[in-house]
């Protein structure tokens, strides 16, 4: 837990389209220090995705593009780099697991290949030699028979198995960073423990950092150290997760927090958030959660309020404070 | 695997026999006595009759048909009405022919369509995009016999590049040296680039509506997050899938061929089965040259269409006929 | 009572949501440029077609066995010169594309080049090519819609039946199709006019009626198979099942229910399958089948033009380019109504 190896700056993705320009991250900054898991919780919608994507820059341009800020990895700006750069970057130093794992796979080539590829082009090793570190990666994402199944297809697996093959796909050149697209979310709830159980376990032995996203909220609790709530493209709040789930200080957090239903609390409905999301491409004007905001002020539609921290590691984007 | 073949090549055979019947039908029911157009109309009715019986005419339609099927089976097609030839030889003289031209159409349109279509699917949109798209639809559009007189008159007859008639003396398996080689290669180049046209354009549509959709996966951008090359993403990782459902058009392609060959093989004077076919049906009446052919036909269209799903099942892992 | 309510509110919501949906497409079609180019080739070229006799003033339709309109009168012959500025302007184009012509007649042709009395030029009988052109248009349209036509009376409600009631009768039904698919098209239709031309049937209508019927059974199948895989798809919806509930026959069920959401393939494959039967018509009467002269055809121009192909080039240009044009006016339609259906795969 030290310095940070990641650091986004306020970064701005936009998509360009017919109907207008869609700012999907308009202002987001996020810091990942070494060996840590930052969580980046918020809806569908909200400009999680587009954050990692931009990240590995692989935001499809046209329609879209990164129109500002920074993204400092170990010292050097990612955003000001050529594609040779990130390519060496991607799969290597910096790796990302997707969401749906049924999709992720390529279904015309054998599971061992697809992991060995990436071994193959950036650890320089033959074709043999990156074959037995695929199936040693998958022994590690304790895949049984992992000899004979590196040599069958993707559909032979199930949902579960498949998220484990994604991990030791991004793990096998022992990157640094870890982004976790909802790599739980389309699995049963047995199977989120387990792929939850491997990342900690793997990340825990190589000293890796992880950016967790999620729209989970159970899963942050269990797997992060801090968190970034999203909401319609900017960051809101942002607290060690401890602190975050004792003290919610963002109208928004509270209304995910209050929604989770509990046993505890005996409530004849649930909890809602009322409204719905915004449309990025015609935001609210200040505060972007203004208009669902049970809490909201008149400078709340006026004014954009800033990231300001408030306590010890706990920031929050709200003129409430 | 091999059961499903079998159950295949077993379901084809009621389909040939279908088509057995209904081309039977058909000449049976065709006005116009083939005999008397060939020996003429002063022949006696003695010499008619004659033949008539040699040639099995004289018995009632289902007996010949029974006959026909019998024959069929063992590769006897009978004799030409024309000019008393067994009819399988004939086709048999003619098939190198066709199969020739068939295949030089069929290569040079997939090694012009399958690039042309990756480049426009990733290119979408530009450019080069409308510019192939719009040529292939002008490939679907345009009447073979059409583009056939395009091409003879500019660059046979004006430009004086290619000739346009015949196969020349020498075929290129036949040529003794490379001089020999290239005049008979002159004559393949007009009919084979006329004949592949709508073919190339339909592959080349396919692809890139088949590359469009691949690109959009999931596993693609996974590719990318990989680290690898651009070019490798699309050309090893994109392609393979995008070609699976080229394959699957590969029979209705064949069924274009013939028919363009029909046309093609005429224009261009070419030897073939094509122009033979044309010869039975329009100048001869040669109903059983006709029935053979049609049988044949048919007959190639489910093998290779057996084929293409055997073909299917090997490239898609995904797919299991167990 | 509430629960007949809901099922009828289904159905109802169930029909509005088909009639904004075609709403929908024909907006997205309007939209697609590719639609709306094929669009307008198609509509005037038939407009072309019906208004023949008006605006091919020189030649008279007594040559045209089957006639669609009357021919023009003398008064109507003698108010055409306006017409001309339209052509003439396609005239002009034409002939500059065209400077590579070298237009010497020999002695066997008496075909004149492009001069301003003849925009196309005439051919070997010194007959006008534009209005040969424009009449030759009806036949091929025609042919177009018609033969399709039968196509849809045979194919649709056999693939309705076939996929609705499965079974036995789908069985037979597809083992048919499968026959119809196992051979070329254009090679079927050509063998089965050349032999049935000399029929009566055949001798009907100048050979039209051959053409439309051998069009027409041939290219159900396509059709039959579509359907039916609408048909297999719908069938297990709720409001089919709803509208079962409550005692509607069969009948009513396929012809109302399941048929109106089975149009849009249709639509498209129709709208393809013109473009082909155009196709193998011209080819038909290139190969001196089908339809017999005196009445023109695109496919006999291009016939008769082979020989002078060296010396009269533009007689074969014109009716291929027509051919061609008029094609591809219909592929542009049914693929630009086929993107407008799913537009998925536009973006």
């Amino acid at each position: 837990m030290s310095e940070p190896i990641l650091e986004v700056q306020n970064l701005r993705t936009y998509f360009f389209t017919e109907e207008g320009v869609v700012r999907a991250v308009d202002g987001v900054s996020l810091d990942l220090r070494r060996g840590e898991t930052l969580g980046l919780v918020g809806e569908s919608g909200c400009g999680k995705s587009v954050t990692s994507l931009s990240i590995m820059r692989l935001i499809p341009d046209p329609p879209g593009k990164i129109v500002g800020g920074k993204i400092i990895y170990k010292g050097e700006n990612l955003l000001e780099k050529d594609e040779e750069y990130m390519r060496h970057i991607r799969g290597n130093e910096i790796a990302m697991i997707f969401q749906d794992p049924m999709t992720s796979l390529n279904p015309v080539f054998r599971v061992g290949d697809q992991i060995a590829e990436a071994i193959q082009l950036h650890q320089g090793v033959g074709r043999k030699e990156a074959l037995r570190r695929a199936v040693e990666m998958m022994k590690l994402v304790r895949i049984p028979l992992a000899e004979q199944r590196a040599r069958e297809y993707p559909h032979q697996f199930s949902g579960g198995m498949r998220q484990r093959i994604m991990i030791a796909m991004a793990l096998s050149c022992n990157p640094e960073i870890l982004i976790a697209d909802e790599p739980s979310t389309a699995l049963d709830v047995t199977i989120q423990a387990q792929i939850l159980e491997i990342m900690k376990t793997l990340q825990r032995e190589r000293g890796m950092s992880i950016l967790l996203i999620t729209h989970d909220l159970g899963v942050i609790a269990e797997m992060s150290d801090r968190v970034a709530v999203m909401y319609a493209g900017v960051i809101v709040e942002y607290a060690d997760v401890k602190s975050l789930f004792k003290q919610p200080l963002h109208p928004y957090t509270r209304g995910l927090l209050t929604s989770i239903p509990s046993l505890a609390t005996r409530s004849k409905r649930l909890n809602v958030i009322e409204g719905t999301v915004p449309s990025l491409i015609d935001p609210p004007p200040g505060c972007r959660f203004h208009p669902r905001c049970p809490r909201a002020m008149p400078i709340c539609s006026r004014e954009k309020p800033e990231l300001k921290e408030v306590g010890e590691n706990h920031s929050v984007a709200c003129f409430l404070y | 695997m091999l059961r499903y073949v079998i159950r295949r090549f077993l379901m084809g055979i009621p389909v040939l026999l279908g088509v057995s019947v209904v081309v039977f039908i058909l000449t049976q029911v065709a006005p116009g006595d083939p005999i008397r157009l060939m020996v003429g109309q002063a022949a006696d009715p003695e010499t008619i009759a004659n033949i008539r019986e040699k040639w099995g005419l004289d018995k009632d339609p289902l007996t010949q048909y029974f006959i026909f099927v019998r024959d069929a089976i063992k590769l006897d097609f009978g004799v030409s009405f024309r000019n008393g030839q067994p009819v399988l030889d004939l086709i048999l003289e003619r098939i190198p022919a066709t199969a020739y031209l068939g295949i030089a159409a069929i290569l040079i349109s997939i090694a012009i369509s399958i690039p042309l279509g990756v480049l426009s699917a990733v290119h979408q949109n530009t450019i080069v995009d409308n510019t192939s798209m719009g040529l292939a639809i002008v490939g679907i559009s345009a009447p073979v016999y059409f583009t056939a007189l395009l091409l003879q008159w500019f660059f046979g007859l004006h430009l004086g590049w290619f000739p346009v008639s015949g196969i020349g003396d020498v075929r290129p398996w036949e040529a003794t040296n490379i001089g020999e080689l290239v005049e008979s290669l002159r004559y393949l180049v007009l009919p084979a680039i006329v004949l592949g046209y709508p073919n190339a354009a339909m592959i080349t549509r396919l692809t890139r509506s088949s590359m469009l959709e691949v690109i959009r996966q999931d596993y693609i951008m996974v590719a990318r997050a990989k680290g690898l090359r651009e070019r490798t993403v699309i050309y090893r990782h994109a392609l393979r899938n995008a070609l699976i459902p080229v394959v699957t058009i590969v029979g209705l392609q064949f069924t274009l061929l013939v028919g363009g060959a029909v046309v093609t093989e005429t224009i261009f004077n070419w030897p073939g089965m094509g122009r033979m076919i044309i010869d039975a049906l329009i100048s001869n009446r040669d109903y059983a040259m006709i029935r053979a052919i049609t049988l044949i036909i048919a007959a190639t269209v489910v093998f290779l269409n057996i084929v293409v799903d055997v073909l299917y099942a090997l490239i898609d892992p995904r797919i299991q006929y167990s | 009572m509430y629960r007949r309510e809901s099922l009828e509110i289904r159905i109802e919501k169930a029909r509005q949501r088909r009639t904004s949906m075609f709403r929908l497409t024909l907006r997205r079609m309007m939209r697609n440029r590719n639609a709306v180019l094929g669009l307008g080739i198609v509509t005037t070229v038939s407009l072309l077609a019906i208004a023949a006799p008006i605006i091919a003033p020189k030649e008279d339709s007594s040559f045209q066995r089957f006639r669609l309109l009357p021919s023009p009168t003398q008064q109507d012959l003698s108010n055409t010169q306006e017409r001309g500025v339209i052509f003439s302007l396609i005239g002009n184009t034409y002939s500059y594309v065209r400077v590579l012509v070298s237009g010497e007649s020999g002695d066997v042709d008496i075909s004149k080049g492009l001069d301003s009395e003849h925009l196309l030029g005439t051919d070997h009988l010194g007959r006008d090519i534009l209005s040969r052109i424009v009449w030759g248009a009806q036949i091929s349209l025609l042919v177009g819609v018609v033969s399709q036509a039968i196509a849809c009376l045979i194919g649709v409600p056999l693939g309705a039946i076939s996929g609705y009631y499965g079974g036995k009768i789908d069985h037979l039904v597809m083992r048919l199709a499968d026959i119809m698919f196992s051979f070329p098209f254009l090679l079927f239709a050509i063998v089965m006019v050349a032999v049935l031309g000399d029929t009566c049937v055949g001798r009907a209508w100048g050979g039209l009626l051959l053409v439309f019927l051998v069009l027409g059974v041939i290219g159900w199948a396509p059709k039959a198979r579509l359907v039916r895989a609408s048909v297999l798809s719908i069938k297990e919806e709720e409001y089919v099942e709803a509208a079962r509930a409550m005692g509607a026959s069969n009948t009513r069920i396929i012809v109302s229910h399941i048929l109106p959401n089975c149009l849009s393939p249709i639509i498209v494959h129709t709208s393809l399958a013109m473009a082909s039967a155009i196709l193998v018509e011209a080819a038909l009467s290139f190969f001196g089948l089908g339809v017999s002269p005196p009445t023109v055809t695109w496919g006999s121009m291009l016939a008769s033009a082979r020989q002078y192909m060296r010396t009269a080039p533009h007689m074969f240009m014109a009716p291929g380019l027509a051919i061609t044009i008029t094609v591809f006016g219909f592929n542009l339609l049914g693929d630009g109504l086929r993107d407008a259906i799913d537009p998925r795969l536009k973006k």
